[in-house]
């Protein structure tokens, strides 16, 4: 039979399609070691891009996570100048806030309180 | 939990498990997919190079897009062919104005006359076939008959709709019948097959 004329039905051409289609599905390309090495590559690059590097706390101190706490650095300093001006106004408060305490408390509180703090008033008045 | 490539789990439940860090599951997409995309891009592109950068380049896609991937929404296999296509037709766009002229003749010293036509030398002339065919009808064909696709998902991949799939694979292979019947004639083969 020649294959130019002969295979006229629809059924004839589908039978030799089917076996080239056989032959060609058996002859696939396999992927390469190399080439699904890369592929993996990429896959581990993007997992690894996503995930945001992050230093665990433990291992940065407990100052700099304290620091990193309060806004850096900047942030702790003025929290020490402000806890510095506290303890210097206790010991030493200047006297338009000492005219305050007496006000505000009044003359015996205040005694009542230096009575009770024994050296309160030394402190006061030698600053 | 590892996975390989014929485990139960589906394609986009293994991609949402890459996309939340499973090491795993990206090995058996790629297992899965890599192969099939290969194949689809050597036979579009008859270029076993070119075809290995679109198939690592789809996947590096799939990668990317995994942690926006919606579950149920498309096949992941679908959507892979859909990149692989769409990188196929523009690799070959830019070929087209370069080479058209250079379309490969099929080569001299096929199998001797007498020769059974082994499964090699079918696969080997349906590939000259393939490439002779238009980009389309050529993409039709594949995805249906060697790919194995169903029409309503092969007009997904080439956004048309089913009957122009029907149309593109109808005449798809009345032309690979007619090429492959002239290599017939031309190399003198009998009527087995």
């Amino acid at each position: 039979m020649n294959w130019g004329t002969a295979m006229s039905t629809e059924r004839e051409k589908d039978d030799m399609l089917v076996a080239f289609f056989d032959a060609g599905r058996k002859a696939a390309p396999q992927p390469s070691g190399d080439l699904m090495a890369r592929i993996l590559a990429d896959a581990d690059a993007e997992a690894a891009r996503r995930v945001p590097v992050r230093t665990p706390v433990a291992q940065r101190g407990f100052w700099e996570a304290l620091a990193g706490a309060l806004g850096g650095w900047p942030g702790l300093a003025s929290l020490a100048t402000a806890a510095a001006v506290g303890v210097y106004i206790g010991f030493s408060p200047p006297a338009p806030l000492e005219d305050f305490a007496v006000t505000y408390l009044g003359a015996e509180d205040y005694i009542a309180l230096v009575e009770f703090s024994p050296g309160f008033e030394d402190i006061l008045t030698e600053g | 939990m590892p996975f390989d490539a014929q485990s139960d789990v589906s394609d986009d439940a293994l991609l949402i498990l890459y996309a939340n860090g499973d090491a795993s599951a990206a090995r058996a997409l790629m297992a899965r997919l890599t192969p099939r995309v290969l194949a689809y891009a050597t036979r579009m592109l008859g270029d076993r190079a070119e075809a290995e950068d679109v198939a690592q380049e789809a996947m590096l896609r799939l990668w990317r897009i995994a942690p926006d991937w919606r579950q149920g929404e498309a096949k992941v296999s679908t959507w892979m062919y859909r990149v692989a296509a769409n990188l196929c037709t523009d690799r070959l766009r830019k070929k087209r104005g370069a080479a058209l002229d250079e379309i490969d003749e099929p080569e001299d010293g096929r199998p001797a006359i007498d020769a059974v036509l082994l499964d090699r030398d079918r696969a080997v002339a349906l590939e000259t076939a393939l490439a002779n065919l238009p980009e389309r009808q050529r993409q039709a064909v594949v995805l249906r008959h060697l790919e194995g696709l169903m029409n309503p998902e092969i007009a997904e991949v080439m956004d048309i709709g089913v009957e122009a799939v029907e149309s593109l694979t109808a005449r798809g292979k009345r032309n690979l019948t007619a090429l492959l019947a002239g290599r017939r004639d031309e190399l003198g083969y009998s009527d087995e097959h």
